[in-house]
C-alpha cells in the first residue's frame, strides 16, 4: 500500500494504492490521525488506484469519519470507488455513510458547498 | 452440506500468524481460486473471505501471540473450492459473535463484526469444529480449531 496526501487551503485528497488489510491499515490511520492532528478535516479519499481493502480499511474509514464530523463542516468523502470495493463498501452498510463523487474536483465541490 | 465430488488439487501451506502475511494467504487463495476456474470478481470475494477468517484468527484467537501458525488447507474438488483454516489459539465460535448492526447512523456504527459478515456473505457454507473436516484420520481428541469454507462452482448452484 502506498499512500500519497496532497493538500490545499482548504482540503486533503489522500491518495492511495495497493492493497489495504490488517497489516497495512494501521499506516493509513496514522496518515489521517496525522492530518486531524492538525485540523484538518475536509478529507478526500481517492480510493481509484486501490485493488482490495478488507475490513480492516472500512474501520479506519469509519472512525475518521467519526472524528471529521465531530468537527465543524468536517467530511470524509470517497472518490473513484472500483466496483469490488463498492460492493463491498455496501455489504458494509456504508454506502449512507459516505458521499460518492466521480472525480476530486466533483468532491471538492461538494465538499466546499455543503 | 452437498457432496464436493472427488479431488482434483490441493495445496497446503503453513504461515506464521501475523498481519504481514496475510498478502501471501490471500496468493494461495487467488491461484488456487483462479485455477479451479472462478472468474474476477468471485476470486476477490474468496480472498477478502479468507483474508478475514485468518485476521480474526490472528486478532482473537491468538491475541497477539506472534509464534503460532495458521495451516491453510486449499482442495479443489469437482465441485467445489474448500479452504480449511486450522489454528491452534483460543477457541473462538463464530455462531457466538453477534451480526453488526448495518442500518444505524454513523456514531452508533461499532468497529467489530464486519469480517464474519463478508464471510458469510462471499462464502456458501462457514463450517467450525475442533477436529478436522476435510482429513479422514482418526484422531478423537480435538487438536485445534478448525474453519472450513466452501465456495461452490458456480455449474453446481
Amino acid at each position: 500500500m502506498e499512500v500519497v496526501t496532497n493538500q490545499t487551503d482548504e482540503y486533503d485528497v489522500i491518495q492511495v494504492s495497493g492493497r489495504v488489510d490488517s497489516f497495512t491499515a494501521p499506516k493509513l490511520a496514522d496518515v489521517y490521525q496525522n492530518l486531524m492532528k492538525e485540523g484538518r478535516y475536509k478529507l478526500i479519499f481517492d480510493m481509484t488506484s486501490i485493488d482490495y481493502i478488507s475490513s480492516a480499511g472500512l474501520r479506519v474509514m469509519i472512525d475518521v469519519q467519526k472524528n471529521c464530523r465531530l468537527s465543524n463542516k468536517g467530511e470524509l468523502v470517497l472518490v473513484g470507488v472500483p466496483k469490488r470495493i463498492s460492493e463491498t463498501l455496501e455489504l458494509a452498510g456504508f454506502l449512507p455513510l459516505f458521499r460518492i463523487f466521480g472525480s476530486v474536483d466533483a468532491a471538492r465541490n461538494g465538499l466546499m458547498n455543503s | 452440506m452437498k457432496s464436493f465430488g472427488k479431488i482434483i488439487t490441493q495445496k497446503e501451506l503453513v504461515f506464521p500468524g501475523q498481519f504481514a502475511y496475510l498478502e501471501k494467504i490471500r496468493n494461495l487463495v487467488s491461484q488456487m481460486s483462479k485455477s479451479a476456474g472462478f472468474d474476477d470478481d468471485n476470486s476477490y470475494r474468496i480472498e477478502l473471505a479468507v483474508d478475514e477468517a485468518c485476521t480474526n484468527i490472528i486478532e482473537h484467537a491468538y491475541r497477539g501471540e506472534t509464534d503460532r501458525t495458521i495451516e491453510c488447507l486449499c482442495v479443489e474438488t469437482e465441485k467445489a473450492l474448500l479452504i480449511q483454516l486450522k489454528d491452534v489459539g483460543t477457541t473462538f465460535n463464530p455462531d457466538l459473535i453477534p451480526k453488526p448492526l448495518l442500518n444505524t447512523n454513523l456514531f452508533e456504527r461499532k468497529p467489530g463484526g464486519l469480517g464474519l459478515h463478508f464471510i458469510r456473505k462471499f462464502i456458501d457454507e462457514v463450517l467450525y469444529k475442533d477436529t478436522s473436516l476435510l482429513v479422514n484420520d482418526q484422531k478423537r481428541s480435538p487438536d485445534g480449531n478448525y474453519l472450513l469454507l466452501v465456495k461452490y462452482k458456480e455449474e453446481e448452484k
